[in-house]
């Protein structure tokens, strides 16, 4: 098709718009060259090629587990603090306060442990003062509740006895 | 220099590339300037893009055309969107060949009755008056069937005839 004369004299024509010179370029050709340069140079190792792959496959996977780590760790964060409670079976608690307390020579370190969890919880040294003095020192390491002002309970000789006493005295 | 220097799977050697650089060039330059107002621009990246390819293109000339015409393109609609202000500077053409008492047409005639011409016949006569490219590469860089390119040719040769004012077989204006 090149080759095929054109009608009308158009060859002619375009023989005469062939004597123009397109119009001179200013190109760094320098650059050209460098760029040519460098490529030439480039050195790529079928073998890394060949596993480039495996480099892009990692990192997705790596980038994946990331992002749901992180998607779980926002769910979680969302989610409100839940305040569980729990009763503590009356029976057990029963069971150790039963437990009979063996009368013993009480050291004064030991009792002093004693007072501090029990005694020392009553603001009323009066009511301790007395359940002393009623009852002695066994009383404090007893169940019952310190500060309690618990009355003094006589039997019925000793009430009787009382009142000979203050009879006769 | 339609072929590869050597062997096109060899990589490209600067050697190799300047010869093609300065044989191609101007006529390069033309051609991206039917499109857009920066062809020196254009036509040095498209060179750069060549150097930068590991190996010569099957056909390295009808590869550079198609990458300065497909960089002409994106350039001109660029242009477009951002110089629309400057249509009086526009104005301003470029001479398009050098001034030449030797050559049969006036270049400012000719340059301005080539810039009347439709953008798709117009790259064809650049393209194959002086790019050198046979209607085959023509049809590959455009797209377009052969046949297409020769007549878009033709047509174009006779609308720049009537332009200039050639008539059969009368010389210059």
């Amino acid at each position: 098709m090149n080759d095929s004369p054109l009608p009308n004299g158009l060859d002619e024509f375009a023989a005469r718009l062939r004597t123009l010179a397109p119009a001179a370029v200013e190109m760094d050709q320098d650059q050209i060259m460098f760029a040519a340069g460098r490529a030439s140079v480039r050195v790529r190792p079928p073998k890394i090629a060949a596993f480039a792959w495996a480099w892009a496959l990692s990192t997705a996977a790596l980038l994946l587990i990331s992002l749901v780590l992180v998607w779980q760790w926002r769910a979680a964060a969302a989610q409100p603090a839940r305040v569980v409670y729990v009763e503590v079976p009356i029976a057990a608690t029963l069971t150790t306060s039963a437990e009979p307390q063996a009368p013993t020579n009480i050291e004064p370190q030991a009792f002093a442990r004693q007072l501090s969890s029990a005694a020392l919880d009553a603001s009323n040294y009066l009511s301790l003062r007395r359940r002393v003095l009623a009852d002695g020192l066994e009383s404090l390491t007893g169940s019952d509740p310190p500060g309690a002002d618990t009355p003094v309970i006589y039997s019925a000789g000793q009430y009787r006895e009382l009142l000979n006493a203050q009879e006769g005295g | 220099m339609n072929k590869a220097p050597d062997n096109h799977d060899e990589s490209i050697k600067p050697e190799q590339l300047r010869p093609f650089v300065e044989r191609h060039a101007a006529a390069l330059t033309l051609f991206a300037r039917t499109w857009c107002r920066w062809p020196e621009d254009v036509v040095q990246e498209s060179f750069l893009e060549l150097a930068r390819q590991p190996r010569w293109p099957q056909c390295p000339v009808a590869w550079i055309y198609r990458v300065v015409r497909n960089r002409a393109i994106s350039y001109a609609r660029a242009a477009d969107r951002r110089l629309k202000h400057e249509r009086v500077v526009a104005g301003a053409r470029p001479a398009w060949f050098t001034v030449n008492a030797d050559a049969a047409i006036d270049a400012q005639t000719a340059t301005a009755a080539l810039a009347e011409l439709p953008a798709d016949e117009r790259e064809v006569i650049v393209g194959h008056l002086w790019g050198g490219l046979t209607f085959a590469q023509l049809a590959d860089v455009t797209g377009l069937p052969a046949s297409t390119a020769h007549r878009r040719y033709e047509s174009g040769l006779r609308r720049l005839r009537e332009q200039i004012g050639i008539k059969k077989g009368v010389d210059t204006p």
